[in-house]
């Protein structure tokens, strides 16, 4: 059979809402049709793909593919076609017929899933029908609608699904009772989430536990809160967050102030959050994770970078170096972050507005000289500029802005200590250099990247200025065992983000003197001098590699504060050189 | 989804029955088939989030 076919087209007004970062209901609503398409190509990939695999125990793909087709007839259904994780499923099994992805399951476990896809939508249609449905780990899963509990002896195992007029049965088991553990909708005025915890492709990467998670009470509370929060912040941008996410995956609690969450391009609609500290912190969290969805499905309708590009660059909100996709990925969804602490005037929303809005502004600047995008990609990256272009001079609270941009100098120098390598000859011929006395010259090339294996999390001060700003007394009790509370967090950085800079420069001096100085020691040497007013500082924070390897190549003899003022020195002569240079 | 806005390179499959979807040759689908693929191969490029990867 032959059919003719269009292309998707945004109308002017979504398009240009979603260049510039934003987007209404209408918008969103158009996002869905078109994701469905991309949707429905996923799946016929996979059907192709999977025409000749082994079903195992299960009956034919068309099979379900038929009670699908019976059951999106009813609109109820077609949720499930859209569902989020049918998306996640569909990829990560048609990676694995492509062999680009493992799991530990058979594969007629991963195919057959699209039994349970069609059971699923068949029970919200109100359809009579009989399907079999695969069991992992003794759990037998229907997508957007709950868990059933089947024990038995093999790990991988079928169990038989009916629908009749008596009700719906799993291996006999009615939908209600200890083994079965239906999905909880969160609800608020306005706005309501499946509080997804035991779908197998709930965790975005592949097939995750299929253990539901136990607790999820506090969900409903903290959901209801952050509601509050994003309707009373923006109405319009909050029903266009309601229209456009449709699951929470939960995920367990994070240090304070340390959230997780995550999204894919495949999963339309889902969000993955670790328990948040509060509905503020869920607020900020959904408006993020909003903003990778609308990107993930604009990017489906439009090319904004050519190639898969295997260069990886800095990205401010990152601990690893990422890659041009990842760049416009965080530039969007912390420009929608940044918007909304924005709107937050408390200590604690005025850093991370200080802090989003410089560290986003950054990476739009370096995406800029960063080839391979496409003229719309340019687009983009130009609109989104525009739009946090006049944020950058709104005013800020003196002592918060000093905070967001310590954490802003400490990121960055952190992540340049890990992840960059100066030249080897660069180094022995600066080295050399400094043992006759002659000014430094840098080096002219850029150096190279090679990622590094962080000790600690590069927000680990930033996290300590959150407790300052948020939180005083909870600091106070902190600061004598800081590590004990937030994670890997040390005696000099209370003292750097207290205002002690002498204290935490003496500390990280005498560390590297005898001998321990880790990247981190480096840059809070950088950090104290800074504060200090020793233009070793600034020579520290803006090429701490070098300093670092020029000590290392010097074999520790020279002192680490001295080397800082001669790279400074470098830096501004380099700097004068090229302003020179520019004005010829 | 307006037909007279800005055409995107994804063909639009919402007329399609999906009865006959699986068996379908829709040539017109191929182009975004092709660009599908391409993401599939290229895993790493469909997550988001903020210190995903922190959560074990």
């Amino acid at each position: 059979m032959r059919e003719k076919s269009h292309r998707h087209a945004l109308c002017p007004g979504s398009f240009d809402e979603l260049l510039g970062g934003g987007s209404g209901s209408a918008t969103v609503e158009a996002l869905w049709a078109s994701e469905r398409s991309w949707r429905l190509l996923v799946v016929r990939a996979l059907l192709d793909s999977a025409a000749s695999a082994s079903t195992g125990p299960l009956p034919p793909l068309t099979d379900g593919w038929r009670l699908l087709s019976r059951a999106t007839a009813q609109r109820a259904a077609e949720r499930v076609l859209s569902y989020p994780t049918v998306g996640v499923w569909a990829a990560h099994t048609l990676r694995r017929l492509r062999g680009t992805a493992e799991d530990e399951a058979p594969v007629w476990v991963e195919t057959g899933h699209l039994h349970a896809i069609a059971a699923s939508a068949a029970v919200l249609a109100g359809l009579e029908f009989r399907t079999v449905v695969p069991v992992r780990r003794n759990w037998a899963v229907l997508p957007a609608i709950g868990a059933m509990r089947v024990p038995g002896p093999e790990k991988w195992s079928v169990a038989e699904v009916t629908s009749s007029r008596e009700g719906v049965r799993i291996a006999g088991h009615p939908l209600t009772g200890p083994r079965w553990h239906a999905l909880t909708e969160l609800r608020a005025d306005g706005c309501a989430l499946m509080l997804d915890h035991t779908d197998p492709y709930r965790a975005l990467r592949g097939a995750a536990s299929e253990e539901p998670v136990a607790d999820t009470a506090d969900w409903q509370g903290l959901f209801g809160e952050a509601w509050e929060i994003l309707r009373g912040t923006d109405a319009e941008e909050a029903r266009a967050l309601a229209g456009g996410l449709v699951s929470l995956v939960p995920r367990p609690r994070a240090e304070r102030f340390r959230p997780h969450s995550a999204s894919s391009g495949e999963a339309f609609g889902a969000a993955l959050a670790s328990v948040p500290d509060d509905g503020e912190q869920l607020a900020a969290t959904l408006v993020h994770e909003f903003q990778h969805n609308k990107l993930s499905a604009f990017m489906h309708l439009y090319t904004l970078y050519e190639g898969r590009s295997a260069q990886l660059h800095y990205a401010p909100w990152r601990d690893d170096p990422r890659p041009l996709g990842g760049l416009l990925q965080g530039v969007y969804a912390f420009l929608g972050v940044t918007g909304f602490w924005r709107r937050r005037g408390h200590p604690l929303g005025q850093f991370e507005f200080a802090l989003w809005r410089a560290q986003t502004a950054h990476a739009l600047s370096a995406i800029g000289t960063v080839g391979g995008l496409t003229d719309l990609g340019r687009r983009l990256v130009a609109e989104l500029s525009a739009r946090l272009g006049p944020w950058l001079h709104e005013a800020v609270d003196d002592p918060v802005r000093a905070a967001a941009e310590l954490a802003v100098a400490d990121h960055r120098a952190t992540w340049r200590a890990y992840h960059l390598r100066p030249d080897a000859q660069d180094v022995r011929a600066m080295a050399e250099a400094w043992s006759r006395g002659d000014a430094l010259v840098l080096p002219a090339g850029a150096p190279a990247l090679a990622p590094g294996l962080p000790g600690r999390g590069f927000d680990t001060r930033a996290v300590l200025l959150r407790w300052l700003l948020a939180d005083p007394a909870g600091f106070d009790r902190l600061r004598d065992d800081p590590g004990a509370t937030v994670s890997g967090a040390r005696p000099e950085d209370v003292a750097l983000v207290t205002g002690r800079g002498a204290e935490a420069l003496r500390t990280c001096h005498t560390r590297i003197v005898r001998g321990d100085g880790d990247p981190e020691t480096w840059v809070g040497l950088g950090l104290g001098a800074r504060a200090a007013g020793d233009t070793a500082g600034a020579g520290v924070l803006a090429h701490p590699e070098l300093v670092m390897a020029l000590h290392a190549r010097l074999g520790g003899r020279a002192d680490p504060l001295e080397l800082g003022r001669a790279v400074a020195e470098a830096d501004a002569t380099t700097r004068h050189r090229t302003g020179a240079l520019g004005r010829l | 989804m307006e037909k007279s806005g800005v055409e995107s390179e994804l063909v639009d499959l919402s007329a399609i029955p999906l009865d006959v979807w699986p068996s379908l040759d829709l040539p017109s689908a191929e182009s975004s088939m092709r660009r599908l693929l391409s993401r599939i191969d290229d895993p790493a490029s469909s997550l988001g989030g903020y210190n995903p990867q922190r959560d074990a």
